[in-house]
């Protein structure tokens, strides 16, 4: 049984424009406006999202077609191009980073992320000819502060410092305004040499503070890993990570 | 020693691992658009963080599903190569963006396609040949595809309550959707008034919210 809608309603109703968005009708400036709307609208966004879910059940009678093997070929030579690598300041890299260079490339992460991290974890920690107290070091220099820069493929993401004087709480700050996204939260983690990720906490929005007193000491040292993880809503509720990592950045010695 | 690039990489191999990251895995390409556990919203994540095996595992699911709807957008193959080809690189490029909270990754992906299909199509001027038989195929909403369909409540919901609009309706939407034309093509094929289309699809659209929501 279908009720006669009043047309001028509908023709209002966001969530009805949502849905001509999400079935391809709304073309030209009438797009362009609403995708404008867009920006900043979650609930917009929620109501494309859901009817772009129900109008996918259409699909179940297209005829697949086999690709032909060069569409992957041409897809990754794109991804590629679109990561190449700019080439990193011309200043001395560390050693630990160059050697943080070539195991990256070997094992094919991108070269965008691996210059831009390095690069900046040198630029932020130490001029040119000093000694790298990341490879030497076994303990936080006390009185020290070290940070860490995590990225996601270069763009740096958070910001984070640890005091090195009286193991205040590290803080943790956003670089451009990002947060989980909804029904989600993003978990810090350290994760020393080979040893499972330890879990410094729950990522807010805003500047975080996470209080470290029930660390290991010495765990937050220069060259020592940290990742964001994606995790249900609070963190993960295994004590291990069970979201795939996000942002990743190497403590560093802040001058 | 600085060993953050192999250990990340490990990591996220443990954790986030699934049956489809073997090669063997990889060849049975079944994905479930089930959203409690939505396997391409996961893969899309794993993109997110630079996992090209991830984006590999997501094309052998979903290429050719996606470019035989390309192809039929567009009447065209090799057009329909770019649009998938466009597609998949805006997946990887944008995968950060994807929100598992609102939806499925395999709904995300098809409606990149889609809008890249229809940008395309605008900017050709192809026109899609509409078979009238394929139209009922497609009507049935219940016939196998390459990948596999939503969960069974929600496919029968959706054909039982497509089942319920008016032919003229149906017919607009699914023009609309599956060949991707525009309020005036539709008009145009079926010589009818600009008006009387837009109002039959608002109209419908409304009843399928309607029903759908029950």
């Amino acid at each position: 049984m279908t009720r006669n809608p009043r047309s001028d309603q509908d023709a209002q109703d966001p969530d009805l424009l949502a849905a001509e968005y999400a079935l391809g009708t709304l073309r030209g400036d009438a797009r362009a406006a609403f995708e404008r709307d867009l920006i900043g609208n979650p609930a917009l966004r929620a109501s494309v999202a859901r009817w772009q879910e129900r109008l996918s059940g259409l699909l179940t009678g297209v005829e697949p077609v086999t690709p032909p093997t060069e569409l992957w070929t041409r897809i990754l030579q794109t991804v590629d191009e679109t990561e190449t690598v700019t080439p990193p300041p011309t200043r001395k890299l560390s050693r630990a980073a160059r050697l943080w260079n070539a195991v990256a490339l070997w094992r094919g992460l991108s070269l965008t992320a691996v210059a831009a991290a390095c690069a900046m974890a040198v630029m932020i920690t130490r001029p040119v000819g000093t000694p790298d107290p990341s490879v030497t070091s076994t303990q936080q220099p006390r009185g020290r502060t070290v940070i860490a820069v995590l990225q996601d493929g270069g763009r740096a993401v958070f910001a984070v410092q640890v005091a090195g004087s009286d193991r205040g709480p590290a803080s943790i700050t956003p670089v451009g305004g990002e947060s989980a996204p909804a029904g989600r939260s993003y978990e810090l983690w350290a994760i020393e040499g080979a040893a499972a990720p330890v879990s410094l906490g729950v990522v807010g929005t805003g500047v975080t503070r996470l209080p470290l007193q029930h660390l290991p000491p010495n765990l937050l040292r220069p060259g020592v890993l940290l990742a964001i993880s994606l995790e249900p809503m609070g963190g993960s509720p295994t004590g291990a990570p069970t979201g795939p990592v996000l942002f990743t950045g190497t403590l560093v010695e802040a001058l | 020693m600085v060993r953050g690039g192999p250990r990340v990489r490990e990591w996220v191999t443990a954790v986030a691992s699934t049956e489809f990251d073997t090669p063997e895995g990889a060849g049975r390409a079944s994905l479930s658009a089930d959203p409690a556990t939505d396997d391409a919203g996961r893969l899309i994540l794993r993109c997110a963080a630079g996992e090209r095996a991830a984006l590999h595992t997501l094309y052998t699911a979903m290429a050719p599903m996606l470019l035989g709807l390309a192809a039929r957008m567009l009447g065209d193959r090799r057009l329909g190569e770019e649009a998938v080809q466009d597609c998949f690189v805006q997946v990887w490029r944008n995968a950060a963006q994807f929100d598992p909270a609102l939806g499925g990754g395999r709904s995300w992906m098809i409606g990149i396609l889609r809008f890249r299909a229809i940008d395309l199509r605008e900017s050709e001027r192809r026109r899609a040949p509409i078979n009238p038989v394929e139209m009922e195929a497609a009507d049935q909403a219940g016939a196998l595809g390459a990948t596999p369909p939503p969960p069974m409540d929600d496919r029968m919901a959706l054909r039982h309550c497509l089942g319920q609009l008016k032919d003229a309706a149906r017919h607009s939407i699914m023009m609309a959707y599956v060949e991707g034309c525009s309020h005036a093509e539709i008009a145009e094929r079926l010589d009818q008034p600009l008006g009387t289309v837009k109002s039959w699809i608002l109209r419908g659209l409304a009843s399928l919210r309607e029903c759908l929501e029950r």
